[in-house]
Formats: structure tokens, C-alpha cells, sequence
């Protein structure tokens, strides 16, 4: 073979180099952008189930017609670990619903959050109090709540509890005539595989908002109410009055451990009912088989003091797409709000404090509607607002060694331990 | 769309490959002097994979032990604070205690039950060996994911009075015991959990071995046995002492999987009750704590735990190689 030959090779080698380049680089191409017109808006989110997944899409759809902007929205079942490496690997969605302040206020102080002011969204009247507090780190608002659900849920059977308790006096007195009537009053069931004792977090919250108020609440979940305090260490033998008294629970301390969270409620609905009472939130009612307001009705956990615990979803923007703001500002508005929770697979609750409750698509949900707007005060999921390390980890899996027979004082030197420096 | 997509990078690819090798052989037969071709060769050949592994492989594992000297988020180096952790912590002493038990305890048996079944396989008639083998070696085709989630509703627990769904309650009701949480008993919760890796590497322990087995020579068996020992005492001193280098592969083998096993934990008990390993602790300490430090000092530990079981394996190996 001549050198003609030799440089055809060497050109079928560069070409073959080129399309293996190509074919390597074919990199997303959505996202973004600082152009005008129509832009394509990536949103990560967490929010599972089929028909809470249409809701959603519901708002999504409606803000597409609205501004010709197309969402791609992206469900992860794990938007820890997703996010962290979207954002350590440089590709982070344009829009976060996120269920964890507490980590976005570490991405916050990172520079991975957009503040929501650079992206235009500067108007949040006319939402219930504590939704912009939750997104706002050292004083920027970098997240906004669109979707809340009230954690602070107290489940009972009708035909056996006759008035719901207001205090956690009232609790323990109706349990104790439970236990005497023949019946375990309480179902309580915390498993949920690496998460397992998140459902007990909320107990403890509940009863720190109680007994502390909204600036107690505040000072534990920012850390500067140490675990082991006498406030936060008289909560927890509070909550135990109830975990500890084999009476009390289905199982005991080992069917709360043993027991998956959303199983947990089965056995209120056996015949007969094997217990009267659950504490956990709305989405609960999906495994109830009775009547809402015949066979349960709902009140806020007595031991709130009126007050209530709620979790849900902050937006949040992470790169500087101004069609992202707009996609923020819309999930807030009326129109946004509506489209989602008044949608039949929503299953949560609107951020608006004039939104109207009627336009729930269940007497439950509207109930429900009326105890956040009517609580004396409101925070966010203490677990989720503190750093990960202690409301994603330490502070539900010490929660289990306790329940199986650690002792209090080394559960509570644990989850301080936990705390990052 | 996705598909011919996917199609067509399936041919660029391969046939770039293809092409990549031929030209770079080629180029070599036209660009370089003679002398230098038979030289130049083997590198052009084996360049790719060098580099591949290289960028792939070596690179993560030097930056790793980089973070290990550095904070959270790997931005300042803290020197030995991270391995001072790891030396003080009482959590992670539990997890190291927990990592120990299992590597003490599933390669032997293991290797125990694989070398017991092949050799009682090995007395039976063939169509029986091969289903009795078939059968032990089935458990090998489960992810770990999905055997840890069947043995997860063998140990499940239900309160008692309920149905219990769980077949180890499920039996041990009938006999009239209470029901067990059985993977909350922190006195013996991690060899249950032991019991499914075993489950699942007793079946590759079998055929390796068994495959050792058929190759000692049947003549130092009938010598052996015209001398007057016993099976007990053929097994132990002649047919172990000549598969032994097998037996030491396997169990290495079955040992670096064991240093790196989280799959099983995570599934079960999510590391609660005292049975956390240190693969699932570095998922925790990256991902939910966010500690990259700490996470890399784990995986350090673990490199620098494995490579004298890496040595040991490859001298036995290299000298099973020899002695054929």
C-alpha cells in the first residue's frame, strides 16, 4: 500500500476519534439559559405516588400554558443522596421542591442556592405564617414552602374516645380508661428501612413546641438547645410515658420499632379495633378503611399546647434561571396553589392563608386545612430543619437504640455528638 | 428514539473500538522504524486500558486518600483528625467489632459448607450431585438486595396475637415461644445477618471446590486407602493439604466481599440495633452527614485492611498456578 492509503487510514482514525468524541459528549442541553422565550425548567422533587404526582403535574401543566415555558420535573426517592451529587458533580436542577430545609440551608451557605430575590420573586403576602421563614438563612430568603401537611395529626375511632383530648393530661387520662375499657389505646409503628424512627421525631417535636413555644422550638432545632438539656431531656421522658408502658402500645417498644410507619394504623381498623388511637400525618388516612367524621375524626396532637408541627416541600432555585423564578412565583400564587391542592390527589395543604378550604377535595383534607390555619403557632419538621447529620441520621437512629433498650442520658449524648462543629 | 440512539452507540462504539485498535496496529506497521514496532506494540495495544484504569481507578483512589486529610467538604486538610475519629469514636468501634465478626465468621463458614457439600456431592450419583449442587448454588443468581429482603420476611416479626408473616416466628409460635424480634437481639442480631451472605456464598465456595476436588489425583487417594486410613482421615490429611490453595482463594475471595458488604445491612436493619458495618457507615457519613472527610478516612481504612488479604490471595494463587 502506497501513502495515499496511509493517510486514508489515518483520517478513518481521527473521524472514527471524532464520532467516539461526539458520541461521549452528548451532554443535557436543557436547563438554565439567560435567554428570553421559552425555556425548558428542570425541577428535582421528592413527592411520590402516583396521585399526588398528578397534582403536581397539575400546577406544572398550568404554569406551562400560562408561560409557554416548558418543566421537566425529575421524582427521586432519595433526593439526598440525588442532590448531592447533582450539585458535586455540577448539574443541579433549575428548581428544587426539597423536604429538608435543613439541607438547603447548608447548600445555602455552600453558594448552591439561588436567593429567591435574584430571580425576581420578591412577593410573599398572603401566605400562612412560618412558609418564607422556613427558606430563610441569616436573613436571605433562599426557599419558599408550596406544599405543607400537618405533622401534629392525632387519629381517633369515634366509637371509642367520646371527646378528643386538648391537653396531655386529658392524653394519658384517655388512655388509661382505654386500657380499663379492654382496649390498647395506641398504634404506633416507626420502621422504615435506613429512616427507621423518623416517626417518633415527630412526637418529641411536637411535645418541645408544646412545652417550649415557638422560641424553645426554634433555639433546639438550630441547635443551641443542646439534646441533653433539661427542657428537651423532660420531652423525651414525656414521650416515654407513652412508648414505655407496654399497656399503652400495640406490641410494645418492640412492635414501635418492628412495625413499618405505614402499616402502623392497620390494627385501629380490626374488628375488633386492637387500638383507638394514632398519631401521624394526613397521609395516614390512605390505609384507614372507615368513614372520616363517622368512624375517626382528627385533632391536632395534644401535646402541641395548639400549636402545630407541619412538613412539606420548599422551592428553591439553583441556578440563575429567571424562568425558574417565574416557576417559584407561580407555585405561590393563587392560581398555582389552586390548581395544585384543590386537585383530587393532592393530599396536602395550600401555603396560602386565603385559600379556601372548601376547595379540599376531602372533608379530612378541609378539617385539616383548619387546624394549620387555627394553630397558635407553626414550625417546620424540627428534624428536617436541623443539619442532616442529626435530623437525617442521629436523631431518629438513636431514637430506635433507645426504644430497644439504650438508656436516655447516652440517647441524648449521642444525638448531641451527632451535631456538626 | 432512545433506542436507536442507544443502537447507534452500541455500533460507533464496538466499531470504534474495532477501528481504533486496527489504525493504532496500523499506524505502528507505517510510522515507526522497524526496530521499534515489536517494542511499540504491546503498548499501543495494552495504552487504552492503562489509561482507562488509570483515570478510572487510580485516580479516585489517591484523591480518596487526599480527602481523607480533609474536612467536610474536603476544602481545608485537618491532618490526622478524620483517623482520630475513626480510632475514638465509639460508634465506629462498634461498626470495626461488627466488621471483624464477619470477617471471622462468613469466609469460614462459607468455605466450610461449600467444602462439606462438595464433598458429600462428590460421593453421590451424578444426576443427584448435580441437583443437590444446583440447588446450594441457586442462592448465587440473588442480588444481595433481593436475598436480604427474603430473609427480611423470614426474620419478620409481627406482635403476638397477630399473624405472624415472618417464617421463623411462624414456626416457632406453633411451638408455642412468644414471637422474637429477631433482628433486634443485639446479642446474636449479626450472625443472622451473617446467615444470608453465607447463604448466598456458600454456592461459589461449592463449585470452586468441588472443582478442586475432581482435580487431586485419584491415585494418592487409592495409595491412601490401601495403607489403611479412614475417609475421616483421607479428607483431612490428603485430599485438604493438595486443595488447599483453592480453599485459601475462595476464602480471601469471599473475605474481600465481606470487607465491602453494606447491601445487607441497609436492607434489614438500616444499621440500627447494633449491626452497622463500615461500607454502610461511609454511605451515612457521605451522603446523609455529608462528611467527606470522615467517609474517605472509612474507605482508607478499608483499602488499607484489604491489600494484605489482596497479597496473600495473588502469592496463593500464583503459586496454585504453578504447581499445574
Amino acid at each position: 500500500m502506497g501513502t495515499k492509503s496511509k493517510w486514508l487510514r489515518i483520517a478513518a482514525l481521527t473521524g472514527t476519534m471524532a464520532l467516539l468524541v461526539a458520541a461521549c459528549g452528548d451532554g443535557d442541553d436543557g436547563g438554565g439559559g439567560d435567554g428570553t422565550g421559552a425555556q425548558t425548567i428542570t425541577v428535582l422533587h421528592d413527592i411520590g405516588g402516583e396521585e399526588e404526582q398528578e397534582a403536581l403535574q397539575a400546577a406544572l401543566d398550568a404554569f406551562e400554558a400560562a408561560t409557554g415555558h416548558t418543566v421537566q420535573p425529575e421524582l427521586t426517592d432519595d433526593i439526598a443522596t440525588t442532590l448531592n451529587i447533582r450539585v458535586d458533580g455540577n448539574n443541579p436542577p433549575d428548581v428544587v421542591l426539597h423536604p429538608q430545609p435543613g439541607a438547603l440551608a447548608a447548600f445555602a451557605a455552600e453558594g448552591a442556592l439561588t436567593p429567591l430575590a435574584d430571580v425576581g420573586v420578591t412577593d410573599f403576602d398572603g401566605l400562612v405564617p412560618g412558609m418564607v421563614e422556613t427558606g430563610t438563612f441569616d436573613g436571605t430568603v433562599y426557599g419558599v414552602v408550596v406544599k405543607a401537611a400537618v405533622s401534629s395529626l392525632l387519629w381517633y375511632r369515634t366509637d371509642l374516645v367520646d371527646s378528643p383530648p386538648t391537653t396531655w393530661d386529658e392524653l394519658i387520662t384517655l388512655s388509661d380508661e382505654l386500657v380499663a375499657g379492654g382496649t390498647t389505646p395506641w398504634c404506633i409503628g416507626i420502621e422504615s428501612g435506613g429512616a427507621t424512627g423518623w416517626v417518633t421525631t415527630n412526637w418529641i417535636e411536637d411535645i418541645v413546641l408544646g412545652n417550649e413555644g415557638g422560641d424553645g422550638y426554634d433555639q433546639w432545632t438550630a441547635g443551641d438547645l443542646d439534646f441533653a438539656s433539661p427542657e428537651i431531656t423532660a420531652a423525651f421522658e414525656q414521650a416515654a410515658e407513652i412508648f414505655f408502658n407496654e399497656d399503652y402500645v400495640v406490641g410494645g417498644t418492640t412492635g414501635i420499632v418492628n412495625t413499618p410507619f405505614g402499616d402502623a394504623a392497620v390494627p385501629m381498623w380490626q374488628d375488633p379495633a386492637a387500638c383507638a388511637l394514632h398519631r401521624q400525618a394526613g397521609f395516614i388516612e390512605g390505609s384507614f378503611t372507615g368513614e372520616f367524621g363517622t368512624d375517626y375524626n382528627v385533632t391536632l396532637f395534644p401535646a402541641t399546647d395548639g400549636g402545630a408541627v407541619f412538613s412539606g416541600n420548599v422551592a428553591a432555585v439553583m441556578t440563575d434561571s429567571q424562568a425558574a423564578g417565574q416557576l417559584v412565583e407561580f407555585l405561590l400564587s393563587s392560581e398555582g396553589q389552586e390548581a395544585w391542592h384543590s386537585h383530587p390527589g393532592s393530599g396536602s395543604l395550600s401555603v396560602r392563608a386565603d385559600f379556601d378550604t372548601s376547595q379540599y377535595p376531602s372533608a379530612s383534607l378541609t378539617g385539616q386545612g383548619e387546624l394549620l390555619a387555627g394553630a397558635s403557632v407553626a414550625r417546620f419538621d424540627g428534624s428536617d430543619l436541623m443539619p442532616s447529620a442529626v435530623g437525617g441520621n442521629a436523631f431518629f437512629s438513636e431514637l430506635v437504640a433507645w426504644l430497644n433498650g439504650q438508656d436516655l442520658a447516652t440517647t441524648l449524648a449521642n444525638i448531641d455528638a451527632a451535631w456538626p462543629a | 428514539m432512545k433506542l436507536v440512539t442507544a443502537l447507534v452507540a452500541i455500533v460507533v462504539g464496538v466499531g470504534g473500538i474495532v477501528v481504533l485498535f486496527w489504525a493504532l496496529n496500523a499506524a505502528v506497521d507505517r510510522l515507526l522504524p522497524e526496530r521499534w514496532r515489536d517494542k511499540a506494540r504491546p503498548w499501543v495495544f495494552i495504552g487504552p486500558a492503562v489509561l482507562i484504569v488509570g483515570i478510572y481507578l487510580l485516580y479516585p483512589a489517591v484523591d480518596t486518600i487526599r480527602r481523607s486529610f480533609m474536612d467536610a467538604r474536603s476544602e481545608n486538610f485537618v491532618g490526622l483528625d478524620n483517623f482520630d475519629w475513626l480510632a475514638t469514636d465509639s460508634s465506629v468501634r462498634e461498626i470495626m467489632v461488627n466488621n471483624l465478626l464477619w470477617i471471622l465468621v462468613v469466609p469460614a463458614v462459607s468455605v466450610a459448607v461449600g467444602l462439606a457439600v462438595a464433598v458429600l456431592a462428590d460421593k453421590l450419583t451424578a444426576r443427584w450431585e448435580n441437583a443437590a449442587k444446583s440447588l446450594i448454588f441457586l442462592p448465587m443468581a440473588i442480588s444481595f438486595v433481593g436475598a436480604s429482603t427474603i430473609w427480611g420476611f423470614i426474620y419478620a416479626w409481627r406482635a403476638e396475637g397477630q399473624p405472624q408473616i415472618g417464617l421463623l416466628n411462624a414456626i416457632w409460635v406453633k411451638l408455642g415461644g412468644e414471637p422474637i424480634a429477631w433482628l433486634n437481639q443485639e446479642a446474636y442480631n449479626d450472625f443472622l445477618l451473617m446467615v444470608i451472605m453465607i447463604w448466598l456464598q456458600a454456592g461459589f465456595a461449592m463449585v470452586l471446590l468441588s472443582a478442586a476436588i475432581k482435580n487431586v489425583p485419584e491415585d494418592t487417594i487409592e495409595a491412601a486407602r490401601i495403607d489403611g486410613a479412614t475417609e475421616i482421615q483421607i479428607f483431612w490429611r490428603v485430599v485438604v493439604p493438595q486443595i488447599r490453595s483453592s480453599i485459601v482463594v475462595v476464602g480471601t475471595t469471599i473475605l474481600i466481599l465481606v470487607l465491602k458488604v453494606f447491601d445487607i445491612i441497609l436492607v434489614t436493619t438500616g444499621g440500627d440495633f447494633g449491626t452497622d458495618v463500615v461500607a454502610n457507615r461511609f454511605i451515612t457519613e457521605l451522603f446523609i452527614n455529608r462528611h467527606a472527610g470522615r467517609a474517605t478516612a472509612l474507605v482508607v481504612f478499608l483499602i488499607v485492611v484489604t491489600i494484605p488479604f489482596m497479597i496473600v490471595n495473588i502469592r496463593r494463587f500464583r503459586a496454585q498456578e504453578a504447581e499445574r
